[in-house]
């Protein structure tokens, strides 16, 4: 049976030994025999009550300089006295992944097994710890099962703390110091691993599919199959540009220095509106991958409504979606013209919306960058230079990021194709509505069907024959700009009142400006 | 929790690794066809590579020990990986008819004009110039409907370079060059035999130039399509489904026939037709229609969609 062993963690003088002598104090401890390692020794002493505790201390030195010493000495300290439970305080400036290799020593591992991770911090100091620290309490917190921490006295502070520590490690429980029963429930309460879950919920699903899918049950007749068809349609043709996307924002990220592009845009608003439009027009890419880069590019500090007008722009008006206008409405220049002209137009009074009502606190939902921990990949981020450690953080980087984007255009993609397999009918309005209506329900179509900005013209075309083309163009313009897909993968990274602004925006520009310019200048 | 090997590294490197070959395998044996278009191959080609690469990446973590695992970010890539696996047909039109699909109804948003999509060439090749300025009137009314369905014939022209936007190409020469550009040749017997893979050029030169072919005899296979709204007992279509995009936006398109034992036919079912082109009216608008000489049952195509660019 092997030796369980429990490990504090966090940063120095956020108290985990005080921590430490509240929880082996406990009544319950009483029976139990405790071996406790320090990694470190602060200016709090561990004292046991019930001395049913040793204490070993090893030093910080002696950690960097024989690692295997330790190990040894630990090894014949357990085979020689009877110990139900280690506990570890290990050293707050010293990444995780060391204490990790310690405790895998082929010997030590067999005798030991880590159960418990626990986190220890300051509400109030713990964002400027983060700032300052490195990768190391990252790292830390990332690899916690649960976090303690002091002081969170308001609640406002406990909520910010929370949301900060679950930007790190997502789902993870943080308690606050007098916590102390449900500390100790969580400490020896069994969880499945993650992984086992998802394995066994591979297996239901094929145990489901083979139980329904005898020759008895005709699949292909129900709209399942509809469903599966749509959504994969959706899935392959998003992923590539998603892919795209992701890259260019991660290169942005990584390879950028981070004040090269504030440093350089213009501070000039109407300048910048039109930097925003131009390099809109150049990237090829549709919106699933706008959104990841727009994240990007606030977060190097280009001013929110340029990057708003990047936003919107880069999907109506680049030339992938120009050349597939071209071709779906027949050749006809004034459709292409009068798509992109609006594109620039309505992008632009968006950016300006935003310069005049500017969004107060914080946008980015994560004022830590989440990203880069919530893989659990952190060990050494910050200590690499050169060309190979920056590719390496590049591909984590865009990993990261693409799981992070991809689950809401997995979401997405999945509610907008059951959408469209109950059907869009009801929608639909009959010939001879009103020019404000049916322009209305095209910008609602195109919200829900969230249809790739490269390839809606063609769907766009065949809407025609319910619709006058004016109204079509309400979903050409707004349909890229903003639909439940990018909704989602908005609210990933953004603040739920910047995004409900940035739809509420949107789509007020783009129902005016169509409104009011498309008649027109289509001719009709 | 602690094993020596990173469980979750080893997990994302089986999902990246597993993506990768199994986009691989869809593109290379042309089954991702079912879901997208051709146009979408060398994409679906980068993807699978960067898969690979980060497959790659993760290998070296796989040997570094890591205390919380996580598993559930691995949904986004095991989801589409089941969905892919998991055994499932294409879509058919009976499911779509009946409004589950929502490729048909975005042509069927009014419920009246999945015919529209049927007789897609209907608004053939002399209205389509104008067709985008005239049907963006406020008030569509019947003959608009037919103009939406006039892309398909109009997008073709475009692409072989006619110059249609200015409304200057004739018939003639637009059925021209369709006919050059995929070399649509008749038999020896002067009748037209539609291939499979020439489904989408034939239909749109016949509607180009309706009255060139009005008495020609044709032998062209689909499935039955039927719509009780539109079609007369006596009618069905020998009809393919179109994927513009995606199999987000199918759309059936076939010529209609008049068959006395329209209604025998079980839909869906596929059929190879053969009978004499006559120019028909539909909806008030002249189009091509097959009075039937012959049926007989037949084979899905390979390809069962038909991508129109």
């Amino acid at each position: 049976m092997a030796i369980s062993v429990y490990v504090v963690t966090g940063f120095l003088d956020s108290g985990k030994t005080s921590l430490l002598n509240q929880l082996l104090n406990q009544p319950e401890m009483r029976e139990v025999q405790l071996l406790l390692i320090q990694f470190e020794s602060g200016d709090e002493e561990f004292s046991s009550q019930y001395d049913n505790c040793d204490v070993v201390t090893f030093s910080k030195t002696h950690l960097e300089q024989s690692p295997n010493q330790i190990v040894q000495q630990i090894i014949s300290y357990l085979n020689e006295y009877e110990v139900d439970e280690v506990w570890v305080e290990w050293n707050g400036v010293a990444f995780f992944s060391q204490f990790l290799s310690l405790f895998s020593n082929s010997d030590l591992h067999h005798i030991c097994k880590i159960k418990k991770v626990i986190h220890v911090a300051d509400a109030n100091t713990l964002d400027i710890m983060l700032k300052q620290t490195g990768g190391v309490l990252p790292e830390q917190i990332s690899n916690c099962d649960f976090a303690v921490v002091r002081n969170m006295d308001s609640s406002s502070k406990a909520k910010y703390v929370r949301r900060l520590m679950n930007s790190i490690n997502p789902g993870m429980e943080t308690y606050g110091e007098m916590q102390i029963s449900k500390m100790l429930r969580s400490i020896y309460s069994e969880y499945a691993n993650p992984i086992s879950i998802l394995c066994i919920g591979i297996a239901c699903f094929w145990a489901i599919y083979y139980i329904f899918g005898t020759p008895s049950f005709d699949f292909s007749h129900t709209p399942l199959n509809t469903l599966i068809n749509v959504f994969l349609g959706i899935i392959l043709q998003a992923v590539p540009f998603l892919l795209i996307g992701v890259l260019i924002s991660s290169a942005i990220q990584i390879f950028i220095p981070s004040d090269a592009i504030e440093r350089r845009f213009p501070k000039n608003l109407g300048l910048g509106l039109l930097v925003a439009v131009f390099w809109g027009f150049c990237l090829p890419v549709c919106d699933c991958a706008s959104v990841p880069i727009f994240r990007s590019l606030v977060k190097k500090g280009v001013p929110i409504p340029a990057a708003v007008t990047f936003l919107t722009a880069t999907p109506v008006i680049n030339p992938v979606v120009i050349l597939s206008t071209y071709y779906a409405f027949n050749g006809n220049l004034r459709v292409v013209a009068v798509r992109v002209g609006l594109g620039i137009v309505s992008s632009v009074l968006i950016g300006l919306l935003f310069s005049i009502f500017p969004s107060r606190g914080k946008i980015l939902s994560n004022s830590f960058d989440g990203i880069m921990c919530s893989c659990g990949c952190y060990d050494g981020v910050a200590s690499m230079p050169g060309v190979k450690g920056k590719l390496g953080l590049f591909v984590r980087h865009s990993q990261a990021e693409f799981f992070n984007v991809g689950k809401y255009l997995l979401t997405g993609a999945f509610i907008s194709a059951f959408f469209q397999t109950i059907g869009t009918r009801s929608l639909s309005v009959q010939n001879g509505a009103g020019f404000a209506l049916s322009l209305l329900v095209m910008i609602i179509m195109a919200f829900v069907l969230s249809l790739c900005s490269t390839s809606d013209a063609v769907v766009a075309r065949s809407f025609s024959s319910n619709f006058s083309t004016g109204a079509v163009m309400g979903f050409l313009v707004f349909g890229p700009m903003m639909d439940i897909k990018n909704l989602f993968m908005l609210s990933g990274g953004f603040s739920k009142g910047f995004v409900g602004k940035l739809l509420l925006f949107t789509f007020i520009v783009c129902y005016l400006v169509v409104f009011i310019l498309a008649r027109p200048l289509l001719g009709v | 929790m602690l094993k020596r090997i990173n469980s979750q590294a080893c997990l994302e490197f089986i999902c990246f690794s597993f993506f990768a070959v199994l986009l691989f395998y869809l593109t290379a044996s042309r089954r991702y066809l079912s879901y997208v278009t051709p146009k979408m191959a060398p994409y679906l080609y980068f993807t699978s590579a960067v898969m690979l690469v980060w497959a790659v990446s993760k290998f070296p973590g796989i040997f570094r020990p890591q205390h919380r695992t996580r598993a559930a970010h691995c949904l986004i890539l095991v989801i589409p990986i089941l969905f892919l696996l998991l055994p499932h047909s294409s879509v058919i039109t009976s499911g779509m008819s009946s409004g589950y699909l929502g490729g048909s109804s975005l042509t069927n948003a009014s419920g009246n004009t999945s015919s529209a999509s049927v007789k897609a060439y209907e608004a053939a090749a002399p209205q389509s110039n104008s067709s985008v300025t005239s049907d963006s009137s406020v008030n569509a009314d019947t003959s608009n409907e037919d103009m939406s369905v006039s892309s398909a014939p109009a997008a073709m022209s475009s692409d072989n370079g006619a110059d249609t936007a200015g409304g200057s190409g004739t018939d003639g020469q637009q059925g021209d060059s369709i006919k050059k550009q995929y070399g649509l040749k008749l038999s020896e017997d002067g009748s037209i035999n539609v291939s499979d893979d020439l489904f989408y050029p034939w239909m749109s030169e016949i509607y180009s130039n309706l009255k060139q072919y009005d008495g020609t005899t044709i032998t062209i296979k689909g499935f039955v399509y039927k719509d009780s709204e539109t079609m007369k007992s006596n009618e069905f279509a020998p009809a393919r489904l179109l994927m513009w995009c995606c199999s987000a936006d199918l759309s059936p398109c076939g010529i209609i026939c008049e068959y006395d034992k329209a209604s025998e036919l079980e839909e869906d079912t596929w059929v190879e037709v053969t009978g004499v082109i006559h120019i028909g009216k539909y909806q008030g608008e002249d189009e091509p229609q097959i009075t039937v000489a012959h049926i007989s049952s037949a084979d899905k195509p390979k390809e069962e969609y038909v991508y129109p660019w």
